[in-house]
Protein backbone atom coordinates (compact mmCIF):
# COMPACT_ATOMS: atom_id res chain seq x y z
CA UNK A 1 0.00 0.00 0.00
CA UNK A 2 3.06 2.59 0.61
CA UNK A 3 4.61 1.67 -2.31
CA UNK A 4 1.40 1.98 -4.06
CA UNK A 5 0.99 6.00 -2.46
CA UNK A 6 4.25 6.42 -3.21
CA UNK A 7 4.05 5.98 -6.74
CA UNK A 8 0.76 7.82 -7.06
CA UNK A 9 2.42 10.78 -5.50
CA UNK A 10 5.95 10.68 -7.84
CA UNK A 11 3.66 11.12 -10.43
CA UNK A 12 1.83 14.24 -8.91
CA UNK A 13 5.12 15.38 -8.81
CA UNK A 14 6.71 14.79 -12.26
CA UNK A 15 4.07 16.48 -13.51
CA UNK A 16 4.59 19.66 -11.23
CA UNK A 17 8.15 20.33 -11.05
CA UNK A 18 7.41 22.72 -14.97
CA UNK A 19 5.23 24.70 -13.42
CA UNK A 20 7.50 24.84 -9.87
CA UNK A 21 10.67 26.11 -11.43
CA UNK A 22 8.69 28.46 -13.59
CA UNK A 23 6.82 29.45 -10.31
CA UNK A 24 10.28 30.08 -8.83
CA UNK A 25 11.78 32.21 -12.08
CA UNK A 26 9.03 34.80 -11.80
CA UNK A 27 10.17 35.69 -8.76
CA UNK A 28 13.47 36.63 -10.72
CA UNK A 29 16.53 35.10 -12.21
CA UNK A 30 18.53 32.23 -10.28
CA UNK A 31 21.16 30.60 -10.68
CA UNK A 32 21.39 26.47 -10.98
CA UNK A 33 22.33 25.43 -7.06
CA UNK A 34 20.07 28.27 -5.72
CA UNK A 35 17.29 26.98 -7.57
CA UNK A 36 17.87 22.94 -6.83
CA UNK A 37 17.93 24.43 -3.32
CA UNK A 38 15.08 26.48 -3.22
CA UNK A 39 13.56 23.79 -4.31
CA UNK A 40 14.57 20.95 -2.34
CA UNK A 41 13.62 23.45 0.93
CA UNK A 42 10.32 22.15 0.51
CA UNK A 43 10.35 18.65 1.27
CA UNK A 44 6.81 18.17 -0.18
CA UNK A 45 8.25 18.63 -3.71
CA UNK A 46 11.29 16.68 -3.11
CA UNK A 47 12.62 17.76 -6.51
CA UNK A 48 16.75 17.07 -6.53
CA UNK A 49 19.39 18.06 -8.85
CA UNK A 50 19.21 15.35 -11.27
CA UNK A 51 15.84 16.17 -12.29
CA UNK A 52 16.56 19.88 -12.52
CA UNK A 53 19.23 20.52 -14.59
CA UNK A 54 17.37 18.25 -17.86
CA UNK A 55 14.44 20.16 -17.03
CA UNK A 56 16.27 23.40 -17.08
CA UNK A 57 17.83 21.96 -20.11
CA UNK A 58 14.50 21.44 -21.72
CA UNK A 59 12.50 24.47 -20.88
CA UNK A 60 15.35 26.49 -22.56
CA UNK A 61 14.99 24.19 -25.61
CA UNK A 62 11.33 25.27 -25.51
CA UNK A 63 12.17 28.55 -24.91
CA UNK A 64 10.44 29.23 -21.87
CA UNK A 65 13.73 29.80 -19.65
CA UNK A 66 17.15 31.52 -21.38
CA UNK A 67 20.15 31.56 -19.21
CA UNK A 68 23.55 33.74 -19.07
CA UNK A 69 26.84 33.78 -17.61
CA UNK A 70 27.07 36.55 -14.94
CA UNK A 71 30.41 37.46 -12.50
CA UNK A 72 29.85 36.57 -9.12
CA UNK A 73 30.74 38.37 -6.09
CA UNK A 74 31.40 35.71 -3.82
CA UNK A 75 33.42 33.27 -6.08
CA UNK A 76 33.26 31.96 -10.06
CA UNK A 77 30.64 33.19 -12.51
CA UNK A 78 27.55 31.73 -12.46
CA UNK A 79 24.93 30.59 -14.97
CA UNK A 80 21.84 32.87 -14.39
CA UNK A 81 18.07 31.93 -15.28
CA UNK A 82 15.37 33.53 -16.10
CA UNK A 83 11.73 33.12 -17.92
CA UNK A 84 11.68 34.59 -21.22
CA UNK A 85 8.81 36.11 -22.70
CA UNK A 86 6.65 33.11 -23.66
CA UNK A 87 7.97 31.61 -20.45
CA UNK A 88 5.99 34.20 -18.38
CA UNK A 89 2.58 33.80 -20.46
CA UNK A 90 3.14 29.77 -20.41
CA UNK A 91 3.58 30.28 -16.54
CA UNK A 92 0.16 32.34 -16.22
CA UNK A 93 -1.68 30.16 -18.53
CA UNK A 94 -0.62 26.97 -16.61
CA UNK A 95 -1.15 28.84 -12.79
CA UNK A 96 -4.61 29.47 -14.15
CA UNK A 97 -5.35 25.67 -15.21
CA UNK A 98 -3.59 24.35 -11.52
CA UNK A 99 -5.89 26.86 -10.07
CA UNK A 100 -8.87 25.63 -11.78
CA UNK A 101 -7.75 22.00 -11.07
CA UNK A 102 -6.64 21.96 -7.50
CA UNK A 103 -10.48 24.15 -6.58
CA UNK A 104 -11.74 21.19 -8.36
CA UNK A 105 -10.00 18.49 -6.39
CA UNK A 106 -10.55 20.57 -3.43
CA UNK A 107 -14.17 20.24 -3.83
CA UNK A 108 -14.31 16.65 -4.18
CA UNK A 109 -12.43 16.37 -0.94
CA UNK A 110 -14.76 18.28 1.15
CA UNK A 111 -17.23 16.09 -0.57
CA UNK A 112 -15.74 12.97 0.78
CA UNK A 113 -15.22 14.51 4.76
CA UNK A 114 -18.65 15.63 4.66
CA UNK A 115 -19.83 12.11 3.77
CA UNK A 116 -18.00 10.78 6.73
CA UNK B 1 32.03 30.32 -31.80
CA UNK B 2 29.61 28.10 -31.55
CA UNK B 3 29.56 24.78 -33.33
CA UNK B 4 27.09 23.67 -34.59
CA UNK B 5 27.13 20.53 -32.14
CA UNK B 6 24.67 18.44 -34.65
CA UNK B 7 25.95 15.88 -36.93
CA UNK B 8 26.00 17.37 -40.28
CA UNK B 9 23.08 16.82 -42.34
CA UNK B 10 23.64 17.42 -46.16
CA UNK B 11 22.58 21.24 -46.69
CA UNK B 12 20.09 20.53 -49.86
CA UNK B 13 18.69 17.84 -47.47
CA UNK B 14 17.91 20.22 -44.30
CA UNK B 15 14.38 21.16 -44.56
CA UNK B 16 12.99 18.00 -45.26
CA UNK B 17 15.30 16.20 -42.67
CA UNK B 18 13.80 19.11 -40.42
CA UNK B 19 9.95 18.60 -41.22
CA UNK B 20 10.77 14.51 -40.56
CA UNK B 21 12.10 15.49 -37.17
CA UNK B 22 9.40 18.23 -36.41
CA UNK B 23 6.99 15.82 -36.91
CA UNK B 24 8.53 12.94 -34.79
CA UNK B 25 9.08 15.55 -32.01
CA UNK B 26 5.60 16.49 -31.91
CA UNK B 27 4.27 13.03 -31.83
CA UNK B 28 6.97 12.23 -28.87
CA UNK B 29 6.15 14.85 -26.90
CA UNK B 30 5.14 12.58 -23.89
CA UNK B 31 8.62 11.01 -23.52
CA UNK B 32 10.64 11.50 -20.46
CA UNK B 33 13.24 14.74 -21.92
CA UNK B 34 16.41 12.38 -21.33
CA UNK B 35 14.30 9.76 -24.06
CA UNK B 36 13.02 12.57 -25.84
CA UNK B 37 16.08 14.41 -26.49
CA UNK B 38 17.58 11.05 -27.58
CA UNK B 39 14.76 9.82 -29.59
CA UNK B 40 15.18 12.71 -32.03
CA UNK B 41 19.18 12.78 -32.22
CA UNK B 42 18.82 9.28 -33.22
CA UNK B 43 16.72 10.07 -36.32
CA UNK B 44 18.63 13.18 -37.21
CA UNK B 45 21.93 10.63 -36.44
CA UNK B 46 20.35 8.37 -38.95
CA UNK B 47 19.91 10.84 -41.56
CA UNK B 48 23.47 12.19 -41.45
CA UNK B 49 24.30 9.08 -41.86
CA UNK B 50 22.58 7.65 -44.07
CA UNK B 51 22.30 10.64 -47.04
CA UNK B 52 25.10 10.83 -48.99
CA UNK B 53 26.77 14.16 -49.67
CA UNK B 54 24.50 16.49 -51.84
CA UNK B 55 21.68 14.99 -50.75
CA UNK B 56 18.46 16.38 -51.43
CA UNK B 57 14.96 16.37 -50.55
CA UNK B 58 14.40 13.27 -52.80
CA UNK B 59 17.37 11.05 -51.16
CA UNK B 60 15.42 12.21 -47.74
CA UNK B 61 12.16 10.30 -48.98
CA UNK B 62 14.18 7.68 -49.85
CA UNK B 63 15.58 7.09 -46.65
CA UNK B 64 13.03 8.28 -44.61
CA UNK B 65 11.32 5.14 -46.34
CA UNK B 66 13.60 2.89 -43.63
CA UNK B 67 11.88 4.52 -40.90
CA UNK B 68 8.71 4.65 -41.85
CA UNK B 69 6.50 7.59 -41.83
CA UNK B 70 6.66 10.05 -38.81
CA UNK B 71 4.20 8.68 -37.48
CA UNK B 72 4.85 5.00 -37.20
CA UNK B 73 8.20 5.65 -36.57
CA UNK B 74 7.25 7.89 -33.15
CA UNK B 75 4.64 4.94 -32.42
CA UNK B 76 7.20 2.58 -32.79
CA UNK B 77 9.56 4.67 -30.55
CA UNK B 78 6.54 4.98 -27.73
CA UNK B 79 6.16 1.21 -27.26
CA UNK B 80 9.56 0.29 -27.03
CA UNK B 81 10.77 -0.82 -30.15
CA UNK B 82 12.54 2.04 -31.60
CA UNK B 83 14.81 0.47 -33.83
CA UNK B 84 11.98 -1.64 -35.71
CA UNK B 85 11.76 0.78 -38.81
CA UNK B 86 15.26 0.25 -39.50
CA UNK B 87 16.90 -3.00 -40.90
CA UNK B 88 17.38 -6.21 -38.81
CA UNK B 89 17.55 -4.14 -35.94
CA UNK B 90 16.25 -4.90 -32.45
CA UNK B 91 15.03 -3.49 -29.23
CA UNK B 92 16.63 -2.42 -26.10
CA UNK B 93 15.55 -2.85 -22.49
CA UNK B 94 15.97 -4.44 -19.60
CA UNK B 95 17.06 -8.07 -18.76
CA UNK B 96 16.27 -9.26 -14.70
CA UNK B 97 17.34 -5.46 -14.23
CA UNK B 98 20.28 -5.39 -16.02
CA UNK B 99 20.30 -2.93 -19.14
CA UNK B 100 21.04 -3.82 -22.71
CA UNK B 101 20.87 -2.56 -25.86
CA UNK B 102 21.39 -4.23 -29.50
CA UNK B 103 20.74 -1.48 -31.82
CA UNK B 104 23.29 -0.39 -33.66
CA UNK B 105 25.93 1.85 -31.49
CA UNK B 106 25.99 5.61 -32.51
CA UNK B 107 28.72 8.05 -32.11
CA UNK B 108 25.46 10.58 -30.61
CA UNK B 109 24.54 8.03 -28.42
CA UNK B 110 27.80 7.20 -27.25
CA UNK B 111 28.16 10.79 -26.37
CA UNK B 112 25.11 11.42 -25.00
CA UNK B 113 25.83 8.42 -22.29
CA UNK B 114 29.36 8.89 -21.70
CA UNK B 115 29.75 12.97 -20.96
CA UNK B 116 26.19 13.58 -19.17
CA UNK B 117 26.75 15.98 -16.38
CA UNK B 118 23.27 16.71 -16.04
CA UNK B 119 22.57 12.76 -15.12
CA UNK B 120 23.76 12.10 -11.29
CA UNK B 121 23.89 8.51 -12.07
CA UNK B 122 27.86 7.37 -12.66
CA UNK B 123 26.83 3.96 -14.53
CA UNK B 124 24.69 4.10 -17.28
CA UNK B 125 23.15 1.53 -20.05
CA UNK B 126 26.04 0.44 -21.53
CA UNK B 127 25.78 2.00 -25.31
CA UNK B 128 26.27 -1.44 -27.01
CA UNK B 129 25.67 -4.96 -25.15
CA UNK B 130 24.67 -5.65 -21.70
CA UNK B 131 25.37 -4.13 -18.88
CA UNK B 132 26.18 -0.43 -17.76
CA UNK B 133 29.04 2.20 -19.16
CA UNK B 134 30.60 4.85 -17.21
CA UNK B 135 28.94 8.47 -17.63
CA UNK B 136 32.08 10.67 -16.72
CA UNK B 137 29.82 13.45 -17.12
CA UNK B 138 28.27 12.85 -13.27
CA UNK B 139 31.84 11.78 -12.00
CA UNK B 140 33.43 14.57 -13.00
CA UNK B 141 30.25 16.51 -11.24
CA UNK B 142 30.33 14.26 -8.13
CA UNK B 143 34.60 15.19 -7.56
CA UNK B 144 33.33 19.32 -8.26
CA UNK B 145 35.38 19.43 -11.18
CA UNK B 146 32.10 20.48 -13.87
CA UNK B 147 28.99 21.81 -12.85
CA UNK B 148 26.43 20.03 -14.48
CA UNK B 149 25.06 23.60 -16.30
CA UNK B 150 28.26 24.40 -17.19
CA UNK B 151 28.24 24.13 -20.81
CA UNK B 152 24.68 24.61 -22.79
CA UNK B 153 25.84 21.64 -25.56
CA UNK B 154 28.63 19.34 -24.72
CA UNK B 155 31.34 20.62 -26.03
CA UNK B 156 29.60 23.03 -28.35
CA UNK B 157 32.03 26.25 -28.11
CA UNK B 158 35.36 23.78 -28.30
CA UNK B 159 37.24 24.55 -31.89
CA UNK B 160 38.15 22.34 -34.61
CA UNK B 161 42.07 22.86 -33.66
CA UNK B 162 41.67 21.81 -29.75
CA UNK B 163 40.31 18.41 -31.05
CA UNK B 164 42.99 18.03 -34.02
CA UNK B 165 45.63 18.58 -30.85
CA UNK B 166 43.73 16.07 -28.35
CA UNK B 167 43.55 13.46 -31.74
CA UNK B 168 47.51 13.47 -31.06
CA UNK B 169 47.04 11.76 -27.76
CA UNK B 170 46.03 8.50 -28.75
CA UNK B 171 47.89 9.28 -32.53
CA UNK B 172 51.02 9.26 -29.69
CA UNK B 173 50.11 6.27 -27.97
CA UNK B 174 50.08 4.26 -31.21
CA UNK B 175 53.47 6.08 -32.43
CA UNK B 176 54.84 5.29 -29.04
CA UNK B 177 53.94 0.94 -30.02
CA UNK B 178 55.34 1.19 -33.46
CA UNK B 179 58.66 2.54 -32.13
CA UNK B 180 58.92 0.18 -29.60
CA UNK B 181 57.82 -3.14 -31.82
CA UNK B 182 60.23 -1.55 -34.01
CA UNK B 183 63.09 -1.54 -31.35
CA UNK B 184 62.43 -5.15 -30.02
CA UNK B 185 59.77 -7.13 -31.90
CA UNK B 186 62.97 -8.93 -33.93
CA UNK B 187 64.35 -9.89 -30.39
CA UNK B 188 61.40 -10.96 -28.85
CA UNK B 189 60.55 -15.06 -28.31
CA UNK B 190 58.44 -16.58 -31.05
CA UNK B 191 55.60 -16.71 -28.64
CA UNK B 192 54.79 -14.23 -25.99
CA UNK B 193 51.76 -13.92 -22.97
CA UNK B 194 48.87 -11.76 -23.57
CA UNK B 195 47.08 -12.62 -21.27
CA UNK B 196 47.76 -12.85 -17.28
CA UNK B 197 45.29 -14.67 -14.50
CA UNK B 198 44.46 -12.85 -11.05
CA UNK B 199 47.43 -13.68 -9.81
CA UNK B 200 49.80 -12.22 -12.19
CA UNK B 201 51.22 -15.35 -14.40
CA UNK B 202 50.85 -15.50 -17.55
CA UNK B 203 47.84 -18.07 -18.70
CA UNK B 204 47.25 -17.39 -22.86
CA UNK B 205 50.34 -16.98 -25.21
CA UNK B 206 50.17 -15.98 -28.90
CA UNK B 207 52.60 -15.54 -31.33
CA UNK B 208 54.83 -12.26 -31.22
CA UNK B 209 53.21 -11.12 -34.77
CA UNK B 210 49.92 -11.54 -33.89
CA UNK B 211 50.19 -9.83 -30.45
CA UNK B 212 52.03 -7.11 -32.01
CA UNK B 213 48.93 -7.19 -34.36
CA UNK B 214 46.49 -6.94 -31.92
CA UNK B 215 47.56 -4.26 -30.35
CA UNK B 216 48.36 -1.74 -33.56
CA UNK B 217 44.45 -2.87 -34.31
CA UNK B 218 43.11 -2.45 -31.24
CA UNK B 219 45.05 1.22 -31.17
CA UNK B 220 44.90 2.34 -34.51
CA UNK B 221 41.15 2.03 -35.75
CA UNK B 222 39.51 3.54 -32.81
CA UNK B 223 42.21 6.23 -33.79
CA UNK B 224 41.21 6.82 -37.41
CA UNK B 225 37.53 6.57 -36.29
CA UNK B 226 38.07 9.62 -33.84
CA UNK B 227 40.04 11.33 -36.69
CA UNK B 228 37.11 10.55 -39.16
CA UNK B 229 34.58 12.51 -37.20
CA UNK B 230 36.65 15.21 -36.92
CA UNK B 231 37.38 15.40 -40.64
CA UNK B 232 33.75 14.44 -41.77
CA UNK B 233 32.42 17.66 -39.20
CA UNK B 234 30.36 15.26 -37.05
CA UNK B 235 29.39 17.24 -33.52
CA UNK B 236 31.70 18.18 -31.04
CA UNK B 237 30.65 16.02 -28.48
CA UNK B 238 30.77 12.99 -31.16
CA UNK B 239 34.39 14.26 -31.56
CA UNK B 240 35.48 14.67 -27.99
CA UNK B 241 33.99 11.06 -26.88
CA UNK B 242 35.82 9.04 -29.96
CA UNK B 243 39.00 11.26 -28.93
CA UNK B 244 38.35 9.99 -25.25
CA UNK B 245 37.44 6.35 -26.32
CA UNK B 246 40.90 6.23 -28.48
CA UNK B 247 42.89 7.88 -26.39
CA UNK B 248 41.27 4.66 -23.61
CA UNK B 249 42.18 1.86 -26.36
CA UNK B 250 45.80 3.76 -26.91
CA UNK B 251 46.34 2.89 -23.39
CA UNK B 252 45.20 -0.91 -23.22
CA UNK B 253 47.23 -1.48 -25.91
CA UNK B 254 50.39 0.33 -25.38
CA UNK B 255 50.17 -1.43 -22.13
CA UNK B 256 49.49 -5.08 -23.55
CA UNK B 257 51.95 -5.21 -26.01
CA UNK B 258 54.91 -3.46 -23.77
CA UNK B 259 53.66 -6.45 -21.18
CA UNK B 260 53.73 -8.58 -23.27
CA UNK B 261 56.96 -7.64 -24.76
CA UNK B 262 59.12 -7.16 -21.72
CA UNK B 263 57.85 -10.24 -20.52
CA UNK B 264 59.06 -12.00 -23.80
CA UNK B 265 62.27 -10.46 -23.04
CA UNK B 266 62.59 -11.96 -19.77
CA UNK B 267 63.10 -8.36 -17.91
CA UNK B 268 59.55 -8.65 -16.18
CA UNK B 269 59.56 -12.28 -14.51
CA UNK B 270 57.79 -11.42 -11.38
CA UNK B 271 53.61 -12.03 -11.77
CA UNK B 272 53.17 -9.13 -9.08
CA UNK B 273 54.77 -6.74 -10.98
CA UNK B 274 52.22 -7.93 -14.15
CA UNK B 275 49.64 -7.02 -11.52
CA UNK B 276 51.19 -3.76 -10.27
CA UNK B 277 50.94 -2.72 -13.99
CA UNK B 278 47.60 -3.83 -15.50
CA UNK B 279 46.15 -2.19 -12.26
CA UNK B 280 48.06 0.95 -12.85
CA UNK B 281 47.17 0.59 -16.54
CA UNK B 282 43.38 0.40 -15.85
CA UNK B 283 43.58 3.77 -13.33
CA UNK B 284 45.47 5.76 -16.58
CA UNK B 285 43.32 4.26 -18.80
CA UNK B 286 40.28 5.64 -17.09
CA UNK B 287 41.57 8.92 -15.63
CA UNK B 288 43.53 9.86 -19.49
CA UNK B 289 40.12 9.90 -21.28
CA UNK B 290 38.55 11.42 -18.20
CA UNK B 291 40.86 14.32 -18.12
CA UNK B 292 40.34 14.74 -21.83
CA UNK B 293 36.69 15.58 -21.22
CA UNK B 294 36.97 17.63 -18.47
CA UNK B 295 39.44 19.86 -20.27
CA UNK B 296 37.19 20.00 -23.12
CA UNK B 297 34.44 20.91 -21.14
CA UNK B 298 36.29 23.58 -19.77
CA UNK B 299 37.29 25.25 -22.95
CA UNK B 300 33.68 25.14 -23.77
CA UNK B 301 32.83 26.78 -20.55
CA UNK B 302 35.51 29.46 -21.56
CA UNK B 303 34.44 30.15 -24.69
CA UNK B 304 30.87 30.26 -22.94
CA UNK B 305 32.54 33.08 -20.24
CA UNK B 306 33.92 35.06 -23.43
CA UNK B 307 30.31 35.26 -24.93
CA UNK B 308 28.16 36.26 -21.84
CA UNK B 309 30.92 38.11 -19.83
CA UNK B 310 33.21 39.59 -22.67
CA UNK B 311 37.31 38.66 -22.60
CA UNK B 312 37.59 37.69 -18.85
CA UNK B 313 37.70 34.29 -19.89
CA UNK B 314 41.58 33.72 -20.12
CA UNK B 315 42.96 32.03 -17.32
CA UNK B 316 41.34 34.79 -15.33
CA UNK B 317 40.81 34.52 -11.23
CA UNK B 318 38.57 31.68 -10.87
CA UNK B 319 39.98 28.38 -12.03
CA UNK B 320 36.13 26.49 -11.11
Amino acid sequence: MASEKDSWISQIRKGVVDIGILGLLSGGEMYGSQIVSELADNPALAISAGTVYPLLSRLKKAGLVASVWRESPVGPPRKYYSLTEHGVSELSEMARAWERMSAGIDELLRGTTDAR
Amino acid sequence: MHADPRPQIPYGARRAVDDYVAQVREALRALPPAQFTEALADVRDYFAEALPEGAGAQDVAVAAAALGSPSSYASAVLSGDPARGRAGDIASGELVGVPYDLRLPTAERAASRWWDPENPRIFVPRVFGLGWDLNFGAIAVKTGLVRPDDEDVPFAGVGRSVFLKALGVPAALAAAAIVFALAVQSSLPATVPIHWAIDGAPDMFWSKGSALLMALVVMVVPTVLAGSMIVRGRSNAQQAVTIAAATLFGVLGLTQYWQSALWGLGVITQPWVNVAIILAMLVVAIALPFAELVAFSRIGRSAEWRRDLGDRGRGGRHVR
